[in-house]
Protein backbone atom coordinates (compact mmCIF):
# COMPACT_ATOMS: atom_id res chain seq x y z
CA UNK A 1 0.00 0.00 0.00
CA UNK A 2 3.00 2.31 -0.05
CA UNK A 3 2.44 5.14 -2.47
CA UNK A 4 5.41 6.38 -4.50
CA UNK A 5 6.91 9.51 -3.03
CA UNK A 6 6.39 11.60 -6.14
CA UNK A 7 2.68 10.82 -6.11
CA UNK A 8 2.41 11.77 -2.47
CA UNK A 9 4.10 15.05 -3.24
CA UNK A 10 1.59 15.65 -6.03
CA UNK A 11 -1.33 15.04 -3.67
CA UNK A 12 0.18 17.37 -1.11
CA UNK A 13 0.71 20.15 -3.68
CA UNK A 14 -2.85 19.96 -4.95
CA UNK A 15 -4.24 19.88 -1.42
CA UNK A 16 -2.19 22.90 -0.41
CA UNK A 17 -3.22 24.82 -3.51
CA UNK A 18 -6.88 24.13 -2.78
CA UNK A 19 -6.42 25.14 0.85
CA UNK A 20 -4.90 28.44 -0.20
CA UNK A 21 -7.64 29.00 -2.77
CA UNK A 22 -10.27 28.62 -0.03
CA UNK A 23 -8.51 30.49 2.74
CA UNK A 24 -7.01 33.41 0.81
CA UNK A 25 -10.29 35.15 -0.16
CA UNK A 26 -11.73 34.52 3.32
CA UNK A 27 -8.63 36.05 4.87
CA UNK A 28 -8.68 38.97 2.43
CA UNK A 29 -12.28 39.77 3.34
CA UNK A 30 -11.60 39.63 7.06
CA UNK A 31 -8.52 41.84 6.61
CA UNK A 32 -10.45 44.37 4.51
CA UNK A 33 -12.99 44.80 7.30
CA UNK A 34 -11.43 46.42 10.32
CA UNK A 35 -12.73 45.42 13.78
CA UNK A 36 -13.86 49.00 14.39
CA UNK A 37 -15.71 48.94 11.08
CA UNK A 38 -17.42 45.74 12.17
CA UNK A 39 -18.44 47.22 15.51
CA UNK A 40 -19.69 50.39 13.83
CA UNK A 41 -22.14 48.25 11.83
CA UNK A 42 -24.12 47.56 14.98
CA UNK A 43 -24.85 51.26 15.44
CA UNK A 44 -26.53 51.56 12.04
CA UNK A 45 -30.29 50.93 12.04
CA UNK A 46 -30.21 49.73 8.41
CA UNK A 47 -27.71 47.01 9.28
CA UNK A 48 -29.61 45.94 12.39
CA UNK A 49 -32.78 45.75 10.30
CA UNK A 50 -31.07 43.57 7.68
CA UNK A 51 -29.60 41.35 10.40
CA UNK A 52 -33.03 41.01 11.98
CA UNK A 53 -34.70 40.14 8.66
CA UNK A 54 -31.97 37.60 7.93
CA UNK A 55 -32.33 35.81 11.25
CA UNK A 56 -36.11 36.08 11.35
CA UNK A 57 -36.61 34.65 7.87
CA UNK A 58 -34.18 31.78 8.48
CA UNK A 59 -35.79 30.95 11.82
CA UNK A 60 -39.29 31.06 10.30
CA UNK A 61 -38.18 28.83 7.45
CA UNK A 62 -36.69 26.22 9.77
CA UNK A 63 -39.95 24.69 11.10
CA UNK A 64 -41.28 24.46 7.55
CA UNK A 65 -38.09 22.78 6.38
CA UNK A 66 -38.39 20.22 9.20
CA UNK A 67 -42.12 19.72 8.69
CA UNK A 68 -41.77 19.06 4.97
CA UNK A 69 -38.30 17.60 4.95
CA UNK A 70 -38.15 15.21 7.86
CA UNK A 71 -41.06 12.89 6.94
CA UNK A 72 -40.02 13.05 3.28
CA UNK A 73 -36.48 12.06 4.16
CA UNK A 74 -37.67 9.18 6.36
CA UNK A 75 -40.02 7.96 3.65
CA UNK A 76 -37.32 8.24 1.02
CA UNK A 77 -34.87 6.30 3.12
CA UNK A 78 -37.44 3.48 3.32
CA UNK A 79 -37.84 3.44 -0.48
CA UNK A 80 -35.55 1.56 -2.80
CA UNK A 81 -34.92 0.85 -6.44
CA UNK A 82 -36.34 2.95 -9.24
CA UNK A 83 -38.82 4.87 -7.06
CA UNK A 84 -36.04 6.08 -4.84
CA UNK A 85 -33.82 7.06 -7.72
CA UNK A 86 -36.50 9.12 -9.45
CA UNK A 87 -37.41 10.85 -6.19
CA UNK A 88 -33.75 11.67 -5.65
CA UNK A 89 -33.56 13.24 -9.10
CA UNK A 90 -36.60 15.36 -8.21
CA UNK A 91 -34.77 16.53 -5.09
CA UNK A 92 -31.68 17.43 -7.10
CA UNK A 93 -33.68 19.69 -9.40
CA UNK A 94 -33.79 22.75 -7.09
CA UNK A 95 -30.22 22.02 -6.06
CA UNK A 96 -28.80 22.48 -9.55
CA UNK A 97 -31.13 25.36 -10.48
CA UNK A 98 -29.22 28.64 -10.77
CA UNK A 99 -30.51 30.98 -8.03
CA UNK A 100 -31.82 33.54 -10.51
CA UNK A 101 -33.73 30.83 -12.37
CA UNK A 102 -35.15 29.63 -9.06
CA UNK A 103 -36.34 33.17 -8.33
CA UNK A 104 -38.00 33.45 -11.72
CA UNK A 105 -39.60 30.03 -11.33
CA UNK A 106 -41.01 31.01 -7.94
CA UNK A 107 -42.43 34.23 -9.42
CA UNK A 108 -44.05 32.25 -12.23
CA UNK A 109 -45.59 29.88 -9.70
CA UNK A 110 -46.59 32.15 -6.83
CA UNK A 111 -46.47 35.61 -8.45
CA UNK A 112 -49.52 37.67 -9.24
CA UNK A 113 -49.66 36.35 -12.79
CA UNK A 114 -48.24 32.99 -11.81
CA UNK A 115 -49.88 29.58 -11.91
CA UNK A 116 -51.33 30.01 -8.44
CA UNK A 117 -51.77 33.77 -8.86
CA UNK A 118 -55.55 33.81 -9.18
CA UNK A 119 -55.99 31.34 -6.36
CA UNK A 120 -53.78 33.37 -3.99
CA UNK A 121 -55.47 36.59 -5.10
CA UNK A 122 -58.83 35.03 -4.32
CA UNK A 123 -57.90 34.51 -0.69
CA UNK A 124 -56.26 37.94 -0.55
CA UNK A 125 -52.67 36.70 -0.36
CA UNK A 126 -49.80 38.48 -2.06
CA UNK A 127 -46.49 36.70 -1.70
CA UNK A 128 -43.86 38.59 -3.76
CA UNK A 129 -42.25 41.55 -1.95
CA UNK A 130 -43.12 40.18 1.50
CA UNK A 131 -41.22 38.44 4.27
CA UNK A 132 -43.28 35.38 3.32
CA UNK A 133 -41.53 35.39 -0.05
CA UNK A 134 -38.12 35.39 1.66
CA UNK A 135 -39.19 32.43 3.81
CA UNK A 136 -40.71 30.55 0.87
CA UNK A 137 -37.54 31.09 -1.18
CA UNK A 138 -35.40 29.70 1.65
CA UNK A 139 -37.68 26.67 2.08
CA UNK A 140 -37.66 26.03 -1.68
CA UNK A 141 -33.89 26.14 -2.05
CA UNK A 142 -32.76 24.62 1.25
CA UNK A 143 -35.22 21.77 1.89
CA UNK A 144 -33.82 19.49 -0.84
CA UNK A 145 -30.32 19.79 0.64
CA UNK A 146 -31.77 19.10 4.09
CA UNK A 147 -33.66 16.02 2.88
CA UNK A 148 -30.62 14.65 1.06
CA UNK A 149 -28.52 14.81 4.22
CA UNK A 150 -31.29 13.46 6.47
CA UNK A 151 -31.75 10.45 4.18
CA UNK A 152 -28.10 9.63 4.84
CA UNK A 153 -28.79 9.83 8.59
CA UNK A 154 -31.83 7.55 8.36
CA UNK A 155 -30.05 5.12 6.03
CA UNK A 156 -27.36 4.62 8.65
CA UNK A 157 -29.81 3.36 11.27
CA UNK A 158 -29.74 -0.39 11.79
CA UNK A 159 -33.00 -1.85 10.55
CA UNK A 160 -32.91 -4.37 13.43
CA UNK A 161 -33.65 -1.63 15.96
CA UNK A 162 -36.89 -0.66 14.24
CA UNK A 163 -37.83 -4.27 13.55
CA UNK A 164 -37.43 -5.10 17.21
CA UNK A 165 -39.70 -2.21 18.20
CA UNK A 166 -42.34 -3.29 15.69
CA UNK A 167 -42.14 -6.91 16.89
CA UNK A 168 -42.67 -5.72 20.44
CA UNK A 169 -45.95 -4.21 19.32
CA UNK A 170 -45.12 -0.56 18.70
CA UNK A 171 -46.97 1.17 15.87
CA UNK A 172 -44.82 2.57 13.01
CA UNK A 173 -45.43 6.10 14.33
CA UNK A 174 -44.35 5.10 17.84
CA UNK A 175 -41.28 3.40 16.41
CA UNK A 176 -40.36 6.52 14.43
CA UNK A 177 -40.93 8.80 17.43
CA UNK A 178 -39.39 6.73 20.23
CA UNK A 179 -36.73 4.70 18.42
CA UNK A 180 -35.66 6.25 15.15
CA UNK A 181 -35.70 9.95 16.06
CA UNK A 182 -33.69 9.63 19.29
CA UNK A 183 -30.96 7.76 17.41
CA UNK A 184 -30.48 10.56 14.87
CA UNK A 185 -31.26 13.42 17.27
CA UNK A 186 -27.80 14.96 17.28
CA UNK A 187 -27.44 14.61 13.54
CA UNK A 188 -30.82 16.25 12.95
CA UNK A 189 -29.92 19.14 15.18
CA UNK A 190 -26.71 19.66 13.21
CA UNK A 191 -28.66 19.52 9.93
CA UNK A 192 -31.04 22.15 11.27
CA UNK A 193 -28.16 24.50 12.02
CA UNK A 194 -26.69 23.72 8.60
CA UNK A 195 -30.02 24.68 6.99
CA UNK A 196 -29.91 27.97 8.92
CA UNK A 197 -26.37 28.63 7.72
CA UNK A 198 -27.33 27.97 4.11
CA UNK A 199 -30.49 30.08 4.32
CA UNK A 200 -28.64 33.07 5.72
CA UNK A 201 -26.53 33.38 2.57
CA UNK A 202 -29.17 33.20 -0.16
CA UNK A 203 -29.19 36.10 -2.58
CA UNK A 204 -30.27 35.66 -6.20
CA UNK A 205 -33.52 33.91 -5.50
CA UNK A 206 -34.52 36.43 -2.84
CA UNK A 207 -33.77 39.58 -4.80
CA UNK A 208 -35.93 38.28 -7.66
CA UNK A 209 -38.80 36.80 -5.71
CA UNK A 210 -38.97 39.00 -2.63
CA UNK A 211 -37.42 42.23 -3.87
CA UNK A 212 -35.15 44.45 -1.83
CA UNK A 213 -36.74 46.75 0.74
CA UNK A 214 -34.86 47.69 3.90
CA UNK A 215 -36.81 46.60 6.97
CA UNK A 216 -39.10 44.26 5.06
CA UNK A 217 -37.26 41.93 2.69
CA UNK A 218 -33.66 43.17 2.72
CA UNK A 219 -31.47 40.45 4.20
CA UNK A 220 -27.76 40.89 4.89
CA UNK A 221 -26.73 39.54 1.49
CA UNK A 222 -29.03 42.02 -0.23
CA UNK A 223 -27.69 44.82 1.98
CA UNK A 224 -24.16 43.92 0.86
CA UNK A 225 -25.21 44.21 -2.76
CA UNK A 226 -26.83 47.62 -2.17
CA UNK A 227 -23.91 48.90 -0.12
CA UNK A 228 -21.42 47.86 -2.77
CA UNK A 229 -22.93 50.41 -5.17
CA UNK A 230 -21.97 53.38 -3.04
CA UNK A 231 -19.70 52.35 -0.22
CA UNK A 232 -17.45 49.35 -0.91
CA UNK A 233 -15.91 49.61 2.57
CA UNK A 234 -19.35 49.12 4.11
CA UNK A 235 -19.87 46.13 1.80
CA UNK A 236 -16.60 44.59 3.03
CA UNK A 237 -17.64 45.01 6.67
CA UNK A 238 -21.08 43.55 6.00
CA UNK A 239 -19.47 40.69 4.09
CA UNK A 240 -17.18 39.94 7.00
CA UNK A 241 -20.15 40.02 9.37
CA UNK A 242 -22.08 37.54 7.24
CA UNK A 243 -18.98 35.36 6.98
CA UNK A 244 -18.55 35.37 10.77
CA UNK A 245 -22.19 34.37 11.24
CA UNK A 246 -21.74 31.51 8.79
CA UNK A 247 -18.51 30.41 10.48
CA UNK A 248 -20.25 30.44 13.84
CA UNK A 249 -23.09 28.29 12.52
CA UNK A 250 -20.63 25.95 10.81
CA UNK A 251 -18.70 25.52 14.03
CA UNK A 252 -21.96 24.69 15.81
CA UNK A 253 -22.74 22.06 13.18
CA UNK A 254 -19.43 20.36 13.78
CA UNK A 255 -19.73 20.52 17.53
CA UNK A 256 -23.15 18.88 17.31
CA UNK A 257 -22.59 16.45 14.47
CA UNK A 258 -21.72 12.95 15.53
CA UNK A 259 -18.15 12.05 14.58
CA UNK A 260 -17.60 10.35 11.20
CA UNK A 261 -21.00 11.56 9.96
CA UNK A 262 -22.65 8.30 11.07
CA UNK A 263 -24.65 7.75 14.21
CA UNK B 1 2.47 11.42 -23.11
CA UNK B 2 2.66 13.02 -26.56
CA UNK B 3 -0.97 12.25 -27.21
CA UNK B 4 -1.98 14.04 -24.04
CA UNK B 5 0.08 17.11 -24.82
CA UNK B 6 -1.11 17.57 -28.38
CA UNK B 7 -4.58 18.98 -27.60
CA UNK B 8 -3.06 21.28 -25.02
CA UNK B 9 -0.59 22.58 -27.58
CA UNK B 10 -3.38 23.12 -30.08
CA UNK B 11 -5.38 25.10 -27.56
CA UNK B 12 -2.33 27.22 -26.76
CA UNK B 13 -1.82 27.83 -30.45
CA UNK B 14 -5.40 29.01 -30.89
CA UNK B 15 -5.01 31.50 -28.09
CA UNK B 16 -1.75 32.88 -29.40
CA UNK B 17 -3.01 33.48 -32.93
CA UNK B 18 -3.17 37.21 -33.63
CA UNK B 19 -6.68 38.61 -33.39
CA UNK B 20 -7.96 39.74 -36.76
CA UNK B 21 -9.86 42.77 -35.45
CA UNK B 22 -8.82 45.48 -33.07
CA UNK B 23 -10.86 45.24 -29.89
CA UNK B 24 -12.14 48.30 -28.10
CA UNK B 25 -13.48 47.80 -24.63
CA UNK B 26 -16.23 50.22 -23.59
CA UNK B 27 -17.82 50.23 -20.12
CA UNK B 28 -21.28 51.81 -20.00
CA UNK B 29 -24.06 52.32 -17.45
CA UNK B 30 -26.70 49.63 -17.79
CA UNK B 31 -29.46 52.09 -18.77
CA UNK B 32 -27.52 52.56 -22.02
CA UNK B 33 -27.72 48.88 -22.98
CA UNK B 34 -29.96 49.11 -26.05
CA UNK B 35 -28.73 52.48 -27.30
CA UNK B 36 -25.02 51.71 -26.99
CA UNK B 37 -25.45 48.31 -28.61
CA UNK B 38 -27.00 50.05 -31.59
CA UNK B 39 -24.33 52.76 -31.71
CA UNK B 40 -21.58 50.14 -31.58
CA UNK B 41 -23.21 48.17 -34.39
CA UNK B 42 -23.26 51.29 -36.58
CA UNK B 43 -19.64 52.02 -35.84
CA UNK B 44 -18.53 48.47 -36.58
CA UNK B 45 -20.27 48.59 -39.96
CA UNK B 46 -18.23 51.66 -40.86
CA UNK B 47 -15.01 50.28 -39.37
CA UNK B 48 -14.87 46.55 -40.11
CA UNK B 49 -11.42 46.30 -38.53
CA UNK B 50 -12.70 47.39 -35.12
CA UNK B 51 -14.69 45.26 -32.73
CA UNK B 52 -16.36 46.95 -29.78
CA UNK B 53 -16.69 44.97 -26.60
CA UNK B 54 -19.45 46.46 -24.43
CA UNK B 55 -19.64 45.86 -20.72
CA UNK B 56 -22.89 47.02 -19.10
CA UNK B 57 -23.41 47.22 -15.34
CA UNK B 58 -24.21 49.75 -12.64
CA UNK B 59 -21.88 52.75 -12.91
CA UNK B 60 -20.43 52.05 -9.49
CA UNK B 61 -19.68 48.42 -10.33
CA UNK B 62 -17.94 49.48 -13.54
CA UNK B 63 -15.90 52.10 -11.67
CA UNK B 64 -14.83 49.43 -9.18
CA UNK B 65 -13.75 47.20 -12.05
CA UNK B 66 -11.72 50.04 -13.59
CA UNK B 67 -10.10 50.72 -10.22
CA UNK B 68 -9.18 47.05 -9.97
CA UNK B 69 -7.49 47.26 -13.36
CA UNK B 70 -10.15 45.98 -15.73
CA UNK B 71 -9.23 46.88 -19.30
CA UNK B 72 -11.54 49.64 -20.47
CA UNK B 73 -10.75 52.29 -23.05
CA UNK B 74 -13.90 54.37 -22.64
CA UNK B 75 -16.30 54.74 -19.74
CA UNK B 76 -19.82 56.20 -19.74
CA UNK B 77 -21.14 56.80 -16.24
CA UNK B 78 -24.66 57.67 -15.18
CA UNK B 79 -23.34 58.99 -11.89
CA UNK B 80 -21.27 62.12 -11.55
CA UNK B 81 -19.82 61.31 -8.10
CA UNK B 82 -18.53 58.01 -9.43
CA UNK B 83 -16.86 59.70 -12.39
CA UNK B 84 -15.31 62.39 -10.16
CA UNK B 85 -13.86 59.68 -7.95
CA UNK B 86 -12.09 58.08 -10.92
CA UNK B 87 -10.96 61.51 -12.07
CA UNK B 88 -9.41 62.27 -8.70
CA UNK B 89 -7.43 59.06 -8.91
CA UNK B 90 -6.23 59.94 -12.42
CA UNK B 91 -7.86 56.85 -13.88
CA UNK B 92 -9.90 58.78 -16.44
CA UNK B 93 -9.39 61.92 -18.52
CA UNK B 94 -11.33 64.12 -20.97
CA UNK B 95 -14.58 63.87 -19.01
CA UNK B 96 -17.42 65.34 -21.08
CA UNK B 97 -21.19 65.36 -20.63
CA UNK B 98 -22.50 63.04 -23.34
CA UNK B 99 -26.22 62.57 -22.81
CA UNK B 100 -29.11 63.56 -20.66
CA UNK B 101 -32.07 61.62 -19.43
CA UNK B 102 -35.29 62.34 -17.57
CA UNK B 103 -37.23 60.34 -15.08
CA UNK B 104 -40.47 58.69 -16.07
CA UNK B 105 -43.19 57.04 -14.03
CA UNK B 106 -43.96 53.78 -15.78
CA UNK B 107 -46.98 51.58 -15.11
CA UNK B 108 -47.86 48.14 -16.39
CA UNK B 109 -50.32 48.46 -19.24
CA UNK B 110 -53.10 46.33 -17.71
CA UNK B 111 -53.33 48.23 -14.42
CA UNK B 112 -56.97 48.87 -13.54
CA UNK B 113 -57.99 51.61 -13.08
CA UNK B 114 -55.08 53.26 -14.93
CA UNK B 115 -53.06 56.00 -13.27
CA UNK B 116 -53.61 59.47 -14.64
CA UNK B 117 -51.30 61.71 -12.69
CA UNK B 118 -48.54 61.65 -10.09
CA UNK B 119 -51.23 62.13 -7.47
CA UNK B 120 -52.54 58.64 -8.22
CA UNK B 121 -49.27 57.21 -6.90
CA UNK B 122 -50.80 57.59 -3.44
CA UNK B 123 -53.51 55.02 -4.22
CA UNK B 124 -53.46 52.46 -1.39
CA UNK B 125 -52.18 48.96 -2.17
CA UNK B 126 -50.31 50.17 -5.25
CA UNK B 127 -47.03 48.25 -5.67
CA UNK B 128 -44.29 50.81 -6.38
CA UNK B 129 -40.73 49.77 -7.24
CA UNK B 130 -37.86 52.29 -7.33
CA UNK B 131 -34.06 52.21 -7.43
CA UNK B 132 -32.09 51.92 -4.21
CA UNK B 133 -30.48 55.18 -3.06
CA UNK B 134 -26.99 53.95 -3.87
CA UNK B 135 -27.53 53.70 -7.64
CA UNK B 136 -28.05 56.72 -9.92
CA UNK B 137 -31.72 56.00 -10.73
CA UNK B 138 -32.48 55.71 -7.02
CA UNK B 139 -30.61 58.91 -6.23
CA UNK B 140 -32.52 60.80 -8.95
CA UNK B 141 -35.79 59.34 -7.67
CA UNK B 142 -35.06 60.78 -4.20
CA UNK B 143 -34.38 64.10 -5.88
CA UNK B 144 -37.79 63.89 -7.53
CA UNK B 145 -39.36 63.19 -4.12
CA UNK B 146 -37.55 66.23 -2.70
CA UNK B 147 -38.82 68.37 -5.58
CA UNK B 148 -42.37 67.10 -5.07
CA UNK B 149 -42.18 67.84 -1.36
CA UNK B 150 -41.05 71.40 -2.03
CA UNK B 151 -43.70 71.98 -4.70
CA UNK B 152 -46.91 73.63 -3.42
CA UNK B 153 -48.94 71.50 -5.83
CA UNK B 154 -47.87 68.26 -4.13
CA UNK B 155 -46.33 68.68 -0.68
CA UNK B 156 -44.82 66.41 1.92
CA UNK B 157 -48.01 64.60 2.99
CA UNK B 158 -48.45 63.33 -0.55
CA UNK B 159 -44.82 62.19 -0.80
CA UNK B 160 -45.13 60.31 2.50
CA UNK B 161 -48.18 58.53 1.08
CA UNK B 162 -46.28 57.64 -2.10
CA UNK B 163 -43.32 56.30 -0.12
CA UNK B 164 -45.64 53.96 1.76
CA UNK B 165 -46.34 52.15 -1.51
CA UNK B 166 -42.69 51.26 -2.15
CA UNK B 167 -42.34 47.48 -2.07
CA UNK B 168 -38.82 47.07 -3.41
CA UNK B 169 -35.64 49.04 -4.10
CA UNK B 170 -33.74 47.56 -7.00
CA UNK B 171 -30.04 47.84 -7.78
CA UNK B 172 -30.51 48.24 -11.54
CA UNK B 173 -33.08 50.15 -13.56
CA UNK B 174 -33.54 47.10 -15.79
CA UNK B 175 -34.70 45.11 -12.75
CA UNK B 176 -37.47 47.67 -12.15
CA UNK B 177 -38.60 47.30 -15.77
CA UNK B 178 -38.51 43.51 -15.48
CA UNK B 179 -40.76 43.52 -12.41
CA UNK B 180 -43.26 45.74 -14.28
CA UNK B 181 -43.19 43.56 -17.38
CA UNK B 182 -43.70 40.47 -15.22
CA UNK B 183 -46.75 42.17 -13.74
CA UNK B 184 -45.48 41.77 -10.18
CA UNK B 185 -45.18 45.52 -9.66
CA UNK B 186 -47.75 48.12 -10.68
CA UNK B 187 -45.62 51.18 -11.12
CA UNK B 188 -41.93 52.04 -11.21
CA UNK B 189 -39.78 55.13 -11.46
CA UNK B 190 -37.33 54.69 -14.32
CA UNK B 191 -35.59 56.73 -17.04
CA UNK B 192 -37.50 58.10 -19.99
CA UNK B 193 -35.13 56.15 -22.24
CA UNK B 194 -36.42 52.92 -20.72
CA UNK B 195 -39.90 53.53 -22.09
CA UNK B 196 -39.21 53.58 -25.81
CA UNK B 197 -39.91 50.23 -27.33
CA UNK B 198 -41.47 48.69 -24.27
CA UNK B 199 -44.97 47.63 -23.34
CA UNK B 200 -45.38 50.05 -20.47
CA UNK B 201 -47.49 53.16 -20.04
CA UNK B 202 -46.20 56.33 -18.48
CA UNK B 203 -47.48 59.24 -16.44
CA UNK B 204 -46.26 62.74 -17.14
CA UNK B 205 -43.86 64.27 -14.61
CA UNK B 206 -43.99 68.09 -14.61
CA UNK B 207 -40.90 69.32 -16.48
CA UNK B 208 -39.87 71.68 -13.67
CA UNK B 209 -39.85 68.97 -11.02
CA UNK B 210 -38.18 66.30 -13.15
CA UNK B 211 -34.49 65.92 -12.29
CA UNK B 212 -32.12 65.72 -15.23
CA UNK B 213 -29.79 62.76 -15.27
CA UNK B 214 -26.45 63.39 -16.94
CA UNK B 215 -24.22 60.75 -18.48
CA UNK B 216 -20.54 61.54 -18.70
CA UNK B 217 -18.11 60.10 -21.18
CA UNK B 218 -14.41 59.69 -20.37
CA UNK B 219 -11.29 58.12 -21.77
CA UNK B 220 -9.26 55.99 -19.46
CA UNK B 221 -5.59 56.81 -19.31
CA UNK B 222 -4.61 54.01 -21.67
CA UNK B 223 -6.05 55.14 -24.96
CA UNK B 224 -4.97 54.75 -28.55
CA UNK B 225 -5.86 56.02 -31.96
CA UNK B 226 -8.90 53.73 -32.23
CA UNK B 227 -10.44 54.69 -28.92
CA UNK B 228 -9.93 58.38 -29.79
CA UNK B 229 -11.88 57.78 -32.97
CA UNK B 230 -14.76 56.06 -31.19
CA UNK B 231 -14.77 58.80 -28.54
CA UNK B 232 -15.27 61.34 -31.34
CA UNK B 233 -17.95 59.17 -32.96
CA UNK B 234 -19.96 59.01 -29.74
CA UNK B 235 -20.17 62.80 -29.80
CA UNK B 236 -20.95 63.03 -33.52
CA UNK B 237 -24.38 63.95 -34.85
CA UNK B 238 -24.80 60.41 -36.17
CA UNK B 239 -24.49 58.84 -32.71
CA UNK B 240 -26.56 61.62 -31.18
CA UNK B 241 -29.39 60.79 -33.57
CA UNK B 242 -29.35 57.15 -32.41
CA UNK B 243 -29.31 58.16 -28.74
CA UNK B 244 -32.21 60.51 -29.38
CA UNK B 245 -34.17 57.66 -30.94
CA UNK B 246 -33.72 55.70 -27.71
CA UNK B 247 -35.17 58.55 -25.67
CA UNK B 248 -32.00 60.32 -24.51
CA UNK B 249 -31.42 64.04 -24.62
CA UNK B 250 -28.36 65.01 -26.68
CA UNK B 251 -25.38 66.50 -24.85
CA UNK B 252 -25.67 69.81 -26.70
CA UNK B 253 -29.03 70.47 -25.03
CA UNK B 254 -27.72 69.96 -21.50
Amino acid sequence: MKRPRLFNLFLLTCGTALGILILLPVLALLLAASPTGLLKLFTQPQVLQALWITLLSSLLALPMIFLLGLPSAYGLSRCSGRVRRSLEVLLELPMVMPPVVAGLALLLAFGRRGLLGDLLNGVGLRIPFTLGAVVLAIVFVITPFFVRRCVVLFDAIEQKLEEAALLLGATPLQTFWHVTLPVVRRGLFAEGVMALAQGVGLFGVIILFAGNLPGRTQTLSLAIYSAFESDPQQAFSLGALLLLISLLLLATVHLLAPPEGGR
Amino acid sequence: MCRALLPALLILLCYSLPATAIELSVFAASSLTEAMTDVAKHYELQHPDVQIRLNFAGSQTLAMQIEQGAPAELFISASRPVMSRLQERDLVANVQPLLGNRLAVATRSDLQPPLNSLRDLTRPELLLVIGNPQVPIGAYTRKLFTNLTASPAFGSALVTQIKKNIVSEEGRVKAIIAKLLLGEADVGIVYQSDLTNSKLLSIAVPEKLNPRAIYQLAKTTETNHHSEQFYAFLRSSEATEIFRRFGFLPGSEL
